[in-house]
C-alpha cells in the first residue's frame, strides 16, 4: 500500500479500537451492579488489549521492512481479582452464608478509561484533519 | 597578460552532457493516446473512489452495521480525489488557453 490515502486508512483503524474499546468501557460501566451468587458467575471487569496491524500479505514477506497499517484489537482480557462480597441475605441471589458478589468493576477506573478512550478518538480524528490539510497543500502547490 | 597566472581564474571547463543535437527533448512518436490514458485511468479511479463514498453512505442511511467514521474517511477521500481531479482539469484548461494564445 502507497497512497496518499494510506495515512487516512491507519487512522481509521485507530478510530475503530478505540470505538471498540469505549464498547467494553460502556459494558464494564453497565454491569457495574450485577450480582451473582457464586465466584464463578460474577461478572469480570474486561479490558481490550491493542496490536500493531501488520501487511502479512504473501509479497510483504520478502520486503525487510515491516509496513505498519494501522492497529487492531487482539483481544479481550478479563481482571482476575476476587468479585466484592456484600452480606446481604435477604437478597435473592445470596449464597447459604447470605452473601452476594457484586462485579469487580471500579467505575471510578472506568470512567478515567473512558476520558482516555475519548481523547485517544480526538487524537485519531487530529491525525486525519491533518492528513487533509497535507493533501489540500499538495493539490493546491503552484496556485498561488 | 597571462590569465591563467591570476589564482582562482580558470577557463570554463567544458560541461558534458550539452550537445548540439539536443536528444534530451525526445518525444515518442508513438499515436500520442498515452497521456489521454493515463487521464482516463485516473478519472476512473476517482470514479471508483467515489461510487465507493456512495455504497457506504447508501448503507449508513438504510441503517445497516457500518462505522461512521468509515463513512466520513470515504467521502473525505472522494473529496481530495474530486478536489485533485478538478486541479488537474484546470492545468489542462490553461495549458490548451496558453496555446490559443500563442502569436503566429
Amino acid at each position: 500500500m502507497d497512497s496518499i490515502f494510506d495515512s487516512l486508512e491507519i487512522s481509521a483503524t485507530g478510530l475503530s479500537a478505540e470505538r471498540f474499546r469505549m464498547n467494553t468501557i460502556a459494558n464494564n460501566i453497565a454491569n457495574a451492579n450485577t450480582v451473582s451468587s457464586t465466584d464463578e458467575g460474577a461478572y469480570r471487569r474486561k479490558s481490550v488489549v491493542f496490536r500493531t496491524m501488520t501487511d502479512d500479505s504473501f509479497y510483504s514477506s520478502f520486503s525487510s521492512n515491516l509496513q505498519e497499517c494501522g492497529v487492531e484489537v487482539k483481544g479481550i482480557v478479563e481482571d482476575k481479582s476476587k468479585p466484592q462480597l456484600k452480606y446481604e441475605p435477604g437478597h435473592p441471589d445470596a449464597d447459604e452464608n447470605g452473601f452476594i458478589r457484586l462485579s469487580n468493576v471500579n467505575v471510578l477506573n472506568e470512567m478515567v478509561d473512558m476520558i482516555s478512550a475519548t481523547r485517544a478518538y480526538e487524537a485519531n480524528i487530529t491525525a486525519i484533519d491533518s492528513s487533509k490539510s497535507m493533501v489540500k497543500k499538495a493539490i493546491n502547490i503552484g496556485n498561488y | 597578460m597571462d590569465v591563467g597566472k591570476i589564482i582562482g581564474a580558470a577557463p570554463l571547463p567544458k560541461i558534458d552532457g550539452v550537445s548540439n543535437k539536443a536528444n534530451f527533448i525526445k518525444v515518442d512518436k508513438n499515436d500520442g493516446n498515452d497521456f489521454l490514458e493515463s487521464i482516463k485511468k485516473g478519472l476512473d479511479s476517482v470514479k471508483n473512489i467515489q461510487d465507493e463514498a456512495d455504497n457506504k453512505i447508501q448503507q449508513a442511511i438504510s441503517g445497516n452495521d457500518i462505522e461512521i467514521s468509515e463513512v466520513m474517511i470515504s467521502t473525505l477521500k472522494a473529496e481530495m480525489s474530486m478536489q485533485l481531479t478538478m486541479q488537474v482539469r484546470n492545468k489542462l484548461v490553461d495549458a490548451y488557453q496558453e496555446i490559443t494564445r500563442m502569436p503566429i
